[in-house]
């Protein structure tokens, strides 16, 4: 559907290329974009990547942005299609679970891979777990 | 220098104040505007580059203010004058032609009253109803017209054109020329067809670091001379250095650009006037420049480099390398240029559309225009931007005024591009240092940017406003200001010498309407 750029053209800024498996749904690249050509919404249990390529203007300020290196430039630029819906590139993340309480959380399966040290890793719980224990914390120091 | 000559203006000292290396900030009283406006431009023969309306009401307390930009010679003077809500607002625009544009400008957009007799729409269409103030703060971004009062339907004495366009231009233009026989009396321009609010956009939904790719796309020839310009002026704003790795990298990207701009008027020239074989050649260099962009930032026009604070990415040894075999490439082919000026169709248009230097100053023409009347200002050498300092170079003046100079003026700059571009391309900072400087957003600093784009000074002001965005940003695209020229060149010459006259203006009409298009899906 989409023109590749040929050996002569393998510069060419083209629009950029979304890597599923490393992204985290974080959002920045829908930030930053100047004309709002990227969106990322969570629906369910899985996060949706969607990227309006007739929208596109293909500055890449985006790739900039990727705090995890998942947007790369693309080679591809040409965006003729026989239909709207072809514009539209969508890609699905599946969303972490909270591993205390097994709710949904905003962002994808991913971050496992950037997460380094240990007290990141038990910070990873969802919004409604961190305020309980942060309660029961409170409940502790009140008794003393 | 500066001080001495507002001082023989009459302005105050205490009102002066020095916001930048080479910015000096006034405040007026609403009386003396007309006087110290009349001193400095027509007396003193400063350059007069733009004015335009602010709505404070978001910084200060409700007031609105006028602000006009005069320069001269290595500093830009910013003359500010507050009012009153209601209060009618101050003109030169009597005296000074060239004001007249923006000041029309300013009452449209923000609905400023004025004892003047003038229609109450300029660049907005004549059927919005006259609630519709775009650039007040308080009307949103995102109003939908269709909720508000129907708009006005019909104009009295209003006639319809059904072919407006002459095949020689391709973009949103109405030139309507008024002749008897074979001489044209009057020409009015009608445009801003395109206006589609870029400003206000940048000033509400963008963000400060989000502008410059807008702004690049204000015009599909000299997209990357406004990118500098914006981002030059919120360096100027917020004080913030450029690396010189920064500064060199779009000295030489601005001067390809004026290659790739004045390559395809002067082709369009030689089609025009019946010389094909030119034509073709010319662009086949032309092909060349644009090849240099792709290698250099991967893509043919829209270069995507500027960000505020320096460039985004930088360029490798390799890549030089392959551009400076295509400059030279360019340099043969470009032996064309002498076969276009000796051309017995180009020595027609000698005395033809004549500008003289005194109007030409009056209506404040820029650029190629204004350098073949004589007027001997150039924004690359006058007010130093980028790395013009350390490069060196001629700036061709020519006195005649003709429609011949105008195309000649363009073929000499294009030599002179061609030898900046081999300079910078020698310098080792080209691909070594830092990139880009940090910079932390304050409200309320003013910042002027300036860039000599191809067809002229191009001036972008911005104020600051909170929470990292613009306040008010304006776009002055030079032909704004050289399209004021178009009765003083026209009346008197033959109705088939009109579209190359105009053509030799180098009118480019997206610039002038600050087209672009963001719309929420």
């Amino acid at each position: 559907m989409y023109r590749q750029a040929s050996d002569g053209e393998k510069n060419m800024r083209g629009y950029p290329r979304h890597d599923p498996d490393k992204c985290i749904g974080c959002g920045a690249c829908s930030n930053v974009c100047p004309t709002d050509s990227i969106t990322v919404r969570v629906s369910g249990d899985r996060i949706e990547w969607i990227h309006n390529v007739a929208r596109c203007i293909r500055c890449c300020f985006c790739v900039d942005h990727c705090p995890t290196g998942a947007l790369s430039v693309g080679e591809e630029y040409s965006m003729i299609a026989d239909s709207i819906d072809k514009l539209y590139i969508l890609h699905t993340i599946d969303v972490e679970k909270c591993p205390k309480c097994g709710r949904t959380m905003t962002y994808s399966v991913n971050v496992e891979k950037h997460v380094a040290s240990r007290t990141e890793k038990a910070s990873m719980s969802c919004e409604r777990c961190k305020i309980e224990s942060l309660l029961r914390v409170v409940e502790k120091v009140r008794r003393v | 220098m500066v001080i001495k000559i507002l001082e023989e203006c009459e302005v105050d000292p205490q009102n002066v104040s020095k916001i930048g290396p080479d910015t000096f900030l006034i405040d007026l009283d609403k009386r003396q505007l007309r006087d110290v406006i009349k001193c400095l431009v027509l007396d003193k023969g400063l350059h007069f580059s733009t004015c335009l309306g602010v709505d404070y009401s978001g910084l200060r307390q409700g007031s609105m203010a006028l602000i006009y930009v005069v320069t001269r010679p290595s500093s830009k003077i910013i003359i500010r004058v507050t009012l009153n809500e209601n209060e009618s607002i101050p003109y030169v625009h009597d005296i000074l032609p060239a004001a007249e544009w923006c000041e029309l400008e300013a009452m449209d957009l923000l609905g400023l009253k004025t004892s003047l007799p003038v229609e109450d729409r300029f660049i907005l269409h004549w059927g919005l109803p006259s609630k519709v103030q775009p650039l007040r703060k308080e009307f949103k971004h995102n109003t939908r017209l269709s909720n508000m009062v129907s708009c006005r339907v019909s104009k009295p004495e209003d006639f319809v054109e059904v072919d407006p366009h002459h095949p020689f231009f391709y973009e949103h233009e109405d030139f309507l020329i008024k002749a008897i026989g074979n001489r044209i009396v009057d020409v009015l321009y009608i445009g801003s067809y395109i206006n589609r609010g870029i400003e206000k956009v940048g000033e509400s939904r963008l963000k400060m670091e989000q502008v410059p790719f807008i702004a690049e796309r204000i015009c599909g020839i000299c997209g990357f001379t406004h990118s500098t310009a914006y981002c030059q002026a919120v360096e100027s704003a917020l004080d913030i250095d450029v690396p010189e790795r920064a500064r060199f990298e779009r000295t030489l990207m601005l001067e390809l650009e004026r290659l790739e701009s004045h390559l395809l008027l002067l082709a369009l020239i030689a089609y025009s006037v019946g010389l094909r074989d030119i034509f073709l050649g010319l662009l086949r260099s032309r092909e060349i420049v644009m090849n240099a962009c792709d290698i250099l930032v991967g893509n043919r026009k829209m270069y995507g480099l500027n960000v505020i604070g320096g460039v985004r990415y930088g360029f490798e040894t390799r890549q030089i390398r392959d551009v400076k075999e295509l400059i030279k490439k360019l340099k043969t082919s470009l032996k064309i240029l002498d076969a276009l000026k000796e051309s017995q169709e180009l020595r027609k248009l000698k005395d033809v559309g004549v500008l003289p230097k005194e109007s030409a100053h009056k209506l404040g023409a820029v650029g190629p225009v204004a350098r073949a009347s004589g007027i001997d200002y150039d924004v690359r050498r006058d007010l130093p931007y980028a790395a013009y300092e350390e490069v060196d170079f001629d700036v061709p003046i020519m006195d005649q005024g003709d429609t011949y100079s105008r195309i000649v003026i363009r073929c000499e700059e294009v030599i002179q591009s061609v030898r900046i571009i081999e300079q910078v391309l020698n310098r080792d900072v080209l691909t070594k240092g830092d990139l880009r400087t940090e910079y932390y957003p304050a409200p309320g600093k003013i910042g002027v940017g300036m860039t000599e784009a191809p067809r002229g000074e191009n001036v972008h002001l911005v104020i600051t406003g909170h929470d990292s965005r613009l306040y008010r940003w304006k776009v002055r695209a030079p032909t704004y200001a050289n399209l004021a020229v178009l009765r003083a060149v026209l009346v008197g010459e033959s109705p088939r010498d009109a579209p190359v006259i105009i053509a030799s203006l180098d009118p480019c009409l997206s610039c002038t309407d600050r087209l672009v298009m963001v719309r929420r899906t």
